[in-house]
């Protein structure tokens, strides 16, 4: 603004600060001058979430409430009906407990585990801390397309299989364990606890060494055994660690999907069809889109929900 | 803010033990427990290792090989046969080439809009910056499954179908990135920029010549996540390409799948998705690190 060339006369000597132009005026005060280019950096972004994020989250609440498959050219509206097909349709609440199994054996697991790990790894040397750190992180960084690749043959139905190679060294019975209903979710669920603790152990050792040592000299002061220690000092300090994990694990767990696709298709039958397998199936099957939002309406209520549930649970005695 | 950075040299879980250092029974417990500890993570890690051990080496073994059990981990012979069967079968190179410009464009918007707008929400004081923060926190808790049919349709409308608009413009997308620069602007002092406005800098050269070289730290953060997302993303170019020509390289990996069962050049093509991301994260591990407590600070 500076180094533009002032109209006409005025620009060799003006009066300093004092433009002639009301506009240019405007433009030049520092004030007025923060709000435009505030706004010109925000525009671009916001015009996109509105056309890209929220006009679609509106047209998902339009879509539930219609019949709309654009196969068959047919769009009109029918209330509660996609809702209420919803409600009565088996696979979809087999979808949701699956779901549900998949959240409740993976989030806690992952919580555990990574805290269990971060603190072995705690007193290490830190460059064995940032080796340890690399190996377990290295699953995610990796595409679930690639993981689910190399767990198709871990779980290889026949002896050719890693895990039916472990299985039948220590004298069991090879399992067919992508190919039957009982035990494919749990061979998914093995394969996460395996895959999914990185971002949980980093997260962890981060806040494990934010704990100052004065506390835990305080308690060797006063001969607190190791698990009051835990309890006293080192569980109420992660808790915002702990809430974070949980809240991040569980949405991510529901709304499971890349590995599924590429291992399972959401079978044998229904065993592994989880809740957005089966909006997937709904939309870009059968493209009925109006049952297809509609359970996307319920998911984002079940994501919201879930979120909200686990603050109260975890932030009842957290003071941040 | 600071108070979250890793810092891996202070550790405070292993405070010194006052009490038990000089007696015998007290060391080897503690020598029995270190033992232990190292046993479990040693495990967990080759555990963690081994699919990826395997994924190398079957991609530079001849295919006989490739379901011998237990396995051949370093094989007698490597070849690249693997890798030629994927780039002849498949439309491989097509892939890559669609993976890497699409996903490049992706980051350098995303590093554009979210370094512009994540700052003037920081630092630049404007009516309605709390609404438009608000409505940010809104939209991050929007997961694109909840918005895909729309979106598709709206695909449809345009005539972007099985097009990179379709890949790349809606992934622009990004409230969880906005909310990170945000966050990572915040910590930036304000004195420089309160200086320079003294000065009389303009607003756009107080962007480019302050905050841009002291933010470089984030935005390496914001480049580095968001590529490996979208480098590893599927869900999305699932559902907007229909021809194999016009796929990225997961989406075209599951397609092979189950075409032909050949594992060999299965783990080659795996490999050539997977590899770029373990150049980029043992290159960059710092920020990655780094960028894994971001989200995670309070406040």
């Amino acid at each position: 603004m500076t180094s533009t060339p002032a109209s006409g006369k005025d620009h060799a000597d003006r009066p300093p600060g004092r433009p002639r132009d009301p506009i240019r005026r405007l433009l030049q005060h520092r004030l007025y001058n923060e709000w435009f280019w505030a706004y010109l950096f925000l525009l671009p972004c916001l015009a996109i979430f509105v056309v890209f994020l929220v006009y679609p989250a509106m047209q998902s609440v339009v879509y539930s409430f219609e019949a709309f498959n654009p196969l068959q050219g047919e769009r009109r509206f029918i209330g509660l009906d996609n809702y209420a097909t919803l409600f009565r349709d088996p696979v979809w609440w087999t979808a949701i407990l699956n779901t549900l199994i998949f959240t409740l054996a993976t989030v806690p697991f992952s919580i555990a585990v990574s805290l269990g790990i971060a603190t072995l790894l705690m007193p290490l040397h830190s460059r064995l801390q940032t080796l340890f750190k690399t190996v377990f992180y290295m699953p995610g960084v990796t595409s679930a397309v690639v993981i689910g690749m190399v767990w198709l043959w871990i779980f290889y139905p026949f002896s050719e299989g890693l895990a039916n190679y472990v299985v039948e060294s220590l004298g069991g019975e090879r399992i067919n364990w992508l190919g039957r209903s009982a035990t494919a979710m749990p061979s998914i669920i093995l394969m996460t606890w395996l895959t999914g603790l990185g971002a949980a152990i980093v997260l962890y050792m981060a806040a494990l060494g934010n704990i100052p040592a004065s506390m835990y000299e305080a308690a060797d002061i006063d001969c607190a055994g190791s698990w009051t220690r835990f309890r006293k000092i080192t569980w109420p300090l992660i808790k915002p660690t702990t809430l974070y994990a949980a809240i991040i694990g569980t949405a991510g767990s529901f709304l499971v999907f890349d590995i599924v696709y590429s291992m399972t298709k959401g079978g044998p039958g229904t065993a592994t069809t989880t809740i957005v397998y089966r909006l997937y199936d709904i939309a870009f099957g059968r493209f009925e889109f109006g049952l297809a939002s509609a359970s996307a309406v319920l998911l984002a209520f079940l994501v919201v929900g879930f979120s909200v549930l686990q603050l109260r649970f975890f932030s009842t005695d957290v003071e941040y | 803010m600071s108070s979250t950075s890793l810092a891996p040299g202070r550790v405070a879980g292993s405070g010194p033990d006052p009490v038990g250092t000089t007696s015998t029974a007290a060391r080897v417990v503690r020598g029995v427990v270190k033992v232990l500890s190292y046993t479990v993570l040693v495990l967990f890690a080759i555990a963690t290792l081994i699919p990826f051990i395997w994924m190398i080496s079957t991609a530079f073994k001849p295919n006989e090989l490739s379901m011998e059990m237990p396995p051949v981990f370093i094989p007698p012979e490597p070849t690249l046969k693997n890798f030629e069967v994927f780039f002849k079968q498949m439309n491989a190179w097509r892939w890559i080439f669609n993976s890497v410009v699409t996903v490049s464009i992706i980051t350098l918007g995303h590093v554009i809009l979210y370094t512009t707008a994540g700052y003037a929400l920081a630092k630049l004081s404007f009516p309605g910056r709390r609404l438009v923060f608000g409505m940010v926190i809104i939209a991050l808790t929007i997961p694109l499954y909840v918005i895909v049919v729309p979106l598709y349709q709206m695909m449809f409308q345009f005539g972007w179908m099985n097009t990179y608009a379709a890949l790349i413009i809606p992934a622009l997308v990004g409230p969880a990135n906005l909310f990170l620069m945000k966050q990572f602007m915040q910590t930036l002092p304000s004195s420089l920029i309160d200086s320079a406005r003294v000065d009389a800098c303009p607003e756009w050269r107080i962007f480019l010549r302050v905050v841009l070289p002291i933010a470089k730290p984030g935005i390496a953060v914001l480049a580095i996540f968001t590529f490996m997302g979208y480098w590893n993303g599927f869900f999305w170019p699932l559902i907007v390409t229909q021809t194999s020509e016009m796929r990225t390289l997961t989406v075209g990996l599951t397609s092979v799948r189950y075409g032909s069962f050949d594992y060999g050049s299965l783990m080659a093509g795996s490999l050539i998705a997977a590899a770029p991301m373990f150049l980029v994260f043992l290159i960059f591990q710092r920020y990655f690190l780094k960028g894994l407590t971001v989200g995670a600070v309070k406040g």
